[in-house]
């Protein structure tokens, strides 16, 4: 696509009607529009100036540096965006600086043409190492186009706390599981039909807390607690001991944890710790049910473990977190509890605790120019959760 | 080769189903990577360098025509 990828050069001569270009102070007002379009009909110069400026100010790789943002602009108007998150990457061989790709948003009136692609291509090119997690199959098409290695879909794992209320309201035909069999859609929709939900949901209730309590074993002598907020260098301190056993994932330490849900997200996430003869061992991050604001859910209330670290070798200590998270999302009236998660040592823990695995829906995609510092290929050797490019945001 | 052989090459149509109002809202496959496939086909099909303007403006078959008529192509109608 020579003319394409030089058009950036060219238009500039003349006084660009078309621009793809890194977000400025310059382009703020066009990006409120955009903003006002796209997300938030609220948003304006001033609120978007405040909110960059203090992302720049928490960045948690750089801080103070601004966050980078890409847009492609249309005779002065943004018709297309992407953002990223800056994070720090743990892999075998060490701690490097990358980004998550996200919010690709093209206005509707400019969609289905070049914009998305060329607002990534230009992103990616300035960005070099990158990651995305992505919901949609289009999204995941162009990211490949733009040199990212499609790593799967992450599982999900979802445990029913209140299957009779969940089996009466599921809506399987909008929610976005397309592998649920058909058999299944069809057995749920006849229940709901027939009133059955109820009573299939209680029975549902009843094995899984039967197959928790059987499956549980001893606990281990672990002491969990739901602590208001994290100590930064307990964090530290077991984020050392986890690194060294996992391929690659973000850096979970104190300063990540506290910067990716403690800020602004104070009200909308609650911790879980669990110690081992007053050890800190485990933590998980719950994020509070919401039945609002997603009419897929039809008043279901699902609350998402957003993220969990624990040492790989010690399933025990995965397994009583996930219990203390269970036990959380219970007392704050949950229906449900998601857990979203790649490492292979999660999957027995999750299992026996009654978690049932559904149809990923979140792509996980890594982008590594040059070949240096190859990240591993296979999804179950990173460790990620809903909670990493803030992908918790959707269900 | 007429810019509508090319589209339904792209975007697997037979030729007879692609006509002047054939655009990226009414075919399926047609979305933004898509797109960037089409323009870079149309290039290689006539040899000419298309502007990111020009992919733009190409969202439809009739659009496509007019652009390519513009940077000077012909094909045998």
């Amino acid at each position: 696509m020579g003319a394409l990828s030089q058009e950036r050069a060219s238009d500039a001569a003349r006084a660009p009607a078309i621009e793809v270009t890194r977000a400025e102070q310059r382009h703020l007002d066009s990006l409120a529009e955009f903003i006002r379009r796209v997300w938030d009909p609220a948003a304006t110069f001033e609120r978007v100036r405040r909110a960059r400026a203090e992302a720049a100010a928490t960045n948690p790789v750089e801080p103070g540096r601004d966050i980078p943002t890409f847009l492609f602009l249309h005779e002065g108007r943004v018709v297309g965006h992407v953002s990223t998150i800056p994070v720090r990457v743990w892999q075998a061989s060490g701690v490097r600086a990358v980004h998550w790709v996200k919010g690709l948003e093209v206005l509707p009136e400019y969609q289905n043409g070049p914009v998305g692609f060329l607002v990534l291509k230009h992103a990616v090119h300035e960005l070099g190492p990158a990651l995305s997690l992505a919901v949609r199959p289009a999204a995941h098409r162009l990211l490949q186009a733009v040199g990212f290695r499609d790593l799967g879909a992450v599982p999900n794992f979802l445990l029913p706390l209140s299957p009779a209320r969940m089996l009466e309201r599921l809506d399987l035909a909008v929610l976005d599981l397309p592998r649920v069999p058909g058999a299944l859609r069809a057995t749920i929709r006849l229940a709901q039909r027939t009133g059955l939900a109820a009573v299939a949901g209680a029975a549902a209730g009843a094995a899984t807390r039967l197959w928790a309590a059987v499956a549980s074993g001893p606990s281990g002598g672990f002491q969990t607690d739901a602590p208001a907020g994290l100590d930064s260098d307990e964090c530290d301190d077991l984020w050392r001991r986890v690194r060294g056993q996992i391929h690659a994932g973000v850096v979970r330490d104190g300063r990540y944890l506290r910067w990716r849900y403690g800020r602004g997200g104070a009200d909308r996430y609650r911790f879980v710790t669990v110690r081992d003869r007053g050890r800190l061992v485990g933590i998980g991050a719950l994020r509070e049910p919401r039945s609002v604001g997603d009419p897929r859910l039809h008043g279901i209330r699902v609350a998402t473990l957003s993220d969990l670290l624990c040492p790989p070798d010690r399933p025990g200590i995965a397994f009583t977190t996930l219990g203390a998270a269970t036990t959380l999302a219970r007392s704050l009236d949950a229906d449900a509890l998601l857990c979203t998660a790649s490492h292979r040592s999660l999957r027995g823990p999750l299992r026996r605790r009654g978690f049932v695995r559904l149809p990923g829906n979140v792509h996980f995609l890594v982008r590594e120019p040059g070949g240096d510092g190859e990240p591993p290929t296979t999804l179950a050797e990173w460790w990620i959760t809903r909670g990493d490019s803030e992908a918790d945001e959707v269900f | 080769m007429a810019p509508e052989a090319v589209v339904g090459k792209v975007f697997g149509l037979r030729q007879g189903d692609v006509h002047d109002g054939t655009s990226n809202r009414t075919v399926a496959a047609w979305d933004s990577l898509g797109h960037v496939t089409l323009v870079l086909e149309l290039e290689a099909a006539y040899g000419v360098a298309l502007s990111t303007s020009d992919a733009l403006e190409m969202t439809d078959v009739a659009a496509i025509k007019r652009v390519l008529q513009k940077r000077g192509v012909e094909w045998a109608r």
